[in-house]
């Protein structure tokens, strides 16, 4: 449990990229069916947004093991590195907390979706459905803040500016 | 107190959380959380915070986002920035600069199928700025054209910030991109203008390089085939209504793979890292989005947005005026904070005034592009000169910062085109749509 928390983002990374292969080659798969064989499929708005639901809450634990999350550093530069090292543990305790809010109060609008029976328009998915990886995402989004939060006490927090900026591997 | 003036702390709250180094995703939802309990109690805030990340689970058009990030992290994995390089350079060869003139050119082609400033700009550092290098540019120059040039990633369709402008400000993804097509193109052509001039200025920074046949450039246009299928499928698929911007971007993805994988610039191990650097983007990005969904619900709360708008229409000024405060203010951002964070913070305020003194929200998102995308070159944030600083650490930071400084001239002139001539943003989806 107390390894190096990015090690453990891969199988959340490698099962995002499985839902987005699936999106690209269902699109595209839907529009060689209607442009070339005149035959429409029907649900494919429905088929999306379920998917990209799973991909995004599927990679949301892996990018907060990656502590990856968008910050501005530029007080870096005029504080000390104790500091520093504080504000990173700071920013950490308010992102656990605000998570764990939203966990608790995801619950109740989920199970109603449940107790309801609410179905998306063209395939009639059970729309409780969607909240499944939302739950799951943000839940383990905790345990991944959490576990990064030890490695840091216990391993120390990488404080230079440098490793602040944008990673190589960030297409954004 | 009254929820304006809520509104106000809450925007100066959410400020010093971003400064404190709270990522600015969290920083987001909880002004809204807390901004929104201010003003309608906790019960409601909490209601409202538990049901925003469904919120996502019915926009489609957002399926976009991580479809053409995908084609981006391919085509510039696969090594196309080269043959674009290689191209742009036979196009200006003999003149004085042609080598930074060609990298502007590949900037701007690269744009046309990846969608990132950032991505833009690391992938044209690695192909450019050594090429610059052994030609005898000054560094300065090598690096201030690709930093500079990266922008026009983000501003050629398609281009992943204005779709994420297009779902906060309720606007149609296809009409933005026709709306960015033509600022693109003159924002390139200005870059040129800008090299020439220094190179016209300051010879010794930038030497001549040697003519080319008219044989030998038709060779290296060769190259671009793969760019141009890309770019028609991608911008051509959704223009000509074959296809919507999902459609579009997935089979681009498609096709850009199995380009790749046909002319063995890519392997699985390569798709394999495009497809997990896709993933953290988007899941990094949608963190984002979530928690300015939040911050917007409260701002609407607020009601901030309309006294601006009161306010500003009582002082009587004129709306070239009011559309200057924002762009400096927007410039301004820039400094500490990235363009997405920015779009997804301010669009909710400041649209409405925008639209109140007679500008159309696709022209806005244009002109806010381009003043966030200025933020990307300007220290102390400046990504883009991170990413430079990032592949090329033996060039000084203050260099990079230095070699930006005649390409601000360029950014500066697209926002002056911009306000003097809203037609060359609206023309185009005018037409098509």
């Amino acid at each position: 449990m107390f390894g190096k928390p990015s090690d453990a983002a891969r199988p959340f990374g490698l099962a995002a990229a499985l839902v987005l292969v699936f999106m690209m080659l269902f699109t595209t798969f839907t529009v060689a069916s209607r442009q070339f064989f005149d035959f429409p499929i029907l649900g494919v708005v429905d088929v999306m947004e379920l998917s990209l639901v799973a991909m995004i809450f599927i990679a949301m634990p892996g990018v907060f093991l990656r502590d990856e999350n968008v910050t501005v550093d530029v007080i870096d530069q005029v504080i000390s590195r104790k500091a520093r090292v504080a504000l990173r543990f700071f920013g950490l305790i308010i992102t656990l907390g605000f998570l764990i809010v939203m966990m608790i109060e995801m619950i109740e609008p989920a199970l109603d979706k449940l107790e309801f029976a609410e179905v998306t328009m063209t395939l009639s998915i059970n729309r409780f459905t969607h909240w499944v990886p939302i739950i799951l995402g943000f839940g383990l989004s905790i345990i991944s803040t959490v576990w990064v939060v030890v490695h840091y006490w216990r391993a120390g927090v990488p404080t230079d500016s440098t490793l602040d900026g944008p990673r190589e591997d960030s297409a954004l | 107190m009254s929820t304006q003036v809520i509104g106000l702390i809450a925007m100066a709250g959410l400020f010093g959380l971003i400064l404190l180094r709270v990522p600015v995703a969290i920083a987001m939802g909880l002004t809204g959380l807390l901004g929104y309990a201010a003003i309608d109690g906790w019960e409601t805030a909490l209601i409202t915070a538990g049901s925003t990340p469904y919120d996502l689970t019915d926009k489609y058009a957002l399926t976009v986002v991580p479809l053409f990030v995908l084609m981006g992290v391919v085509a510039s994995k696969a090594g196309m920035s080269k043959e674009l390089y290689r191209a742009a350079n036979a196009l200006f060869c003999g003149f004085r600069g042609a080598l930074a003139m060609g990298t502007i050119g590949a900037c701007a082609g690269f744009g046309a199928i990846c969608g990132s400033s950032l991505a833009t700009a690391a992938t044209m550092t690695r192909v450019a700025v050594p090429e610059m290098r052994r030609f005898g540019y000054d560094e300065r120059m090598a690096t201030g054209v690709v930093a500079s040039g990266g922008i026009l990633g983000v501003l050629i369709p398609p281009s992943v910030v204005l779709v994420i402008y297009a779902i906060i400000a309720e606007e149609g993804v296809p009409q933005l991109f026709a709306a960015a097509l033509l600022p693109g193109l003159a924002g390139a052509a200005l870059h040129i203008v800008v090299i020439a001039a220094v190179a016209f200025a300051q010879p010794n920074r930038m030497p001549k390089s040697a003519w080319m046949g008219f044989r030998e450039r038709l060779g290296e246009f060769g190259g671009l085939w793969k760019m141009a299928i890309l770019f028609t499928i991608a911008v051509g698929g959704i223009y000509s209504g074959f296809m919507t911007p999902t459609e579009a971007a997935a089979v681009a993805a498609f096709v850009a793979i199995i380009i790749a994988f046909a002319t063995r610039t890519m392997n699985w191990r390569g798709l394999l890292d495009s497809l997990l650097e896709t993933a953290w983007t988007t899941g990094m990005l949608f963190v984002i989005v979530i928690g300015a969904f939040l911050f917007s619900y409260f701002m609407a709360l607020t009601q901030l947005p309309n006294a601006i708008t009161e306010y500003v229409g009582a002082l009587g000024v004129q709306p070239w005026v009011v559309i200057l405060m924002l762009v400096a203010f927007y410039v301004a951002l820039g400094f500490f904070l990235d363009a997405i964070s920015m779009i997804l913070i301010t669009v909710p305020v400041f649209l409405p005034l925008a639209e109140a003194v007679g500008y159309s929200g696709i022209w806005f998102g244009i002109l806010v592009l381009v003043a966030v995308e200025v933020g990307m070159i300007t220290p102390p944030v400046g990504l883009n000169i991170f990413v430079i600083r990032a592949q090329m650490p033996d060039i000084a930071l203050g260099d990079v910062y230095r070699g930006i400084v005649p390409f601000l001239a360029a950014h500066f002139g697209l926002i002056a085109i911009l306000l003097l001539l809203p037609q060359i943003a609206l023309w185009l989806p005018a037409k098509l749509y």
